[in-house]
């Protein structure tokens, strides 16, 4: 089934916010134009050195296991997305976020804000380093937990590849429970979760992992890649 | 089944990783330019205040904030749920802002836009508006207040009155990002 869509759908009926808030009619189709395809440019200006390193934004470092997050940005037609800002926020490794609603019964770390801005570069590749972020119960239904995860937002090249993800990470007990993963079709299921990659640690440092993304874009390209 | 990563949602956390968000005691509006004030409904037309919208005009001009990319507004919802934004006249056709709505609970961005001075006449003759039923298209138009500067655009994730939200397909070779 080349055309199916690995898209959520927009009810999730296992994640009950979504019952009052999922449009009930289908999206409806809009030929992309000149505004579709634009998008607002940023550059090295919009962010600094300082937040692709997620445990040096403070006069201590933050507690935690250090990971190397990396991967490359491409397009569904295989071509690198350059110069594309991508915004990143996650909780602690004792599994809070540093924001005034998260009430959860867990510390704050000092040293930590779990924000971080970076640009994909010519190739869309990226690479962070941050802590790995704990898990945490939402109350979505008895004793739910969501599992570890890093949310991701991508600019794009335009204003229609503008995207929204989380990376979940392998081996995670909470996956199979977790109703916001499981929301998406079975078959795509694992390219939301990241790969450990033993090519990407760095001795004694850190681990790290590996998280490729595709966004829309052009599917069909004369003389490929 | 096709390549692109799923997506998932924001959750109510991205405040501080979603910079340049302006409040709507900063929004101005100035000559050539409109103030669209609005909330975010759900279903039961109860008010979310855990929203961010994205507003795109590649012809607006540059924020006065130098790190906020040109065209490019962003703004939450406050605890009342209300947003504020700025749309700004385009050298030629109707005004509108380009759309992307954010919120915990929704799977993936939501796309639509925001008409001002327009009628439904007006856009029955958009031509990329041509899927839009004529029914529904009153959900793109800001509606005039007692300003004459500002406008009033609810969004409705659901039920009645429920806005119109786009899918925008990529996949046409003819076209090319810009």
């Amino acid at each position: 089934m080349m055309n199916q869509s690995p898209q959520p759908p927009f009810l999730v009926p296992d994640y009950k916010i979504t019952h009052l808030r999922a449009p009930r009619h289908p999206l409806i189709d809009l030929p992309a134009g000149p505004g579709e395809l634009s998008g607002p440019s940023f550059t090295s200006s919009s962010v600094s050195r300082a937040e692709t390193d997620l445990t040096r934004q403070s006069t201590g470092e933050p507690i935690g296991q250090r990971i190397i997050v990396a991967g490359q940005v491409r397009d569904a037609g295989g071509r690198p997305v350059r110069d594309s800002l991508i915004e990143l926020w996650q909780c602690n490794a004792a599994g809070r976020y540093r924001h005034e609603i998260d009430q959860h019964d867990a510390p704050l770390d000092p040293h930590f804000s779990g924000v971080g801005q970076l640009l994909t570069d010519q190739e869309g590749r990226y690479r962070f380093v941050t802590i790995k972020p704990g898990a945490y119960p939402f109350n979505n239904h008895r004793n739910a937990w969501r599992p570890a995860h890093i949310h991701f937002s991508l600019f794009g090249q335009c204003y229609a590849q503008r995207f929204v993800t989380q990376m979940y990470f392998p081996g995670d007990p909470l996956l199979p429970q977790d109703p916001i993963y499981n929301s998406v079709p079975v078959e795509a299921r694992d390219r939301l979760i990241s790969a450990f990659d033993l090519s990407l640690t760095v001795e004694a440092i850190a681990l790290g992992f590996r998280f490729d993304l595709v966004l829309d874009g052009r599917e069909s390209t004369p003389f490929g890649l | 089944m096709k390549p692109q990563t799923p997506s998932q949602t924001v959750g109510p956390f991205f405040h501080p990783s979603f910079r340049w968000a302006i409040s709507s005691a900063e929004v101005t509006v100035g000559e050539g330019e409109s103030l669209v004030a609005g909330t975010i409904t759900d279903g039961k037309g109860d008010i979310i205040s855990t929203a961010v919208l994205e507003i795109w005009q590649p012809h607006a001009a540059a924020s006065p904030r130098p790190a906020v990319a040109r065209g490019f507004q962003r703004v939450f919802t406050e605890k009342d749920g209300r947003f504020v934004f700025t749309v700004t006249d385009p050298p030629e056709g109707p005004a509108f802002a380009h759309v992307t709505v954010f919120s915990l609970g929704l799977m993936g961005a939501l796309r639509t836009r925001a008409y001002v001075r327009a009628t439904p006449d007006d856009l029955k003759r958009v031509d990329e508006l041509r899927h839009v039923p004529d029914d529904r298209l009153p959900t793109l138009i800001a509606a005039k207040t007692d300003q004459p500067h500002a406008f009033w655009w609810p969004v409705r994730l659901q039920g009645e009155g429920e806005t119109v939200f786009f899918s925008i397909d990529l996949t046409d070779s003819s076209q090319t990002i810009v």
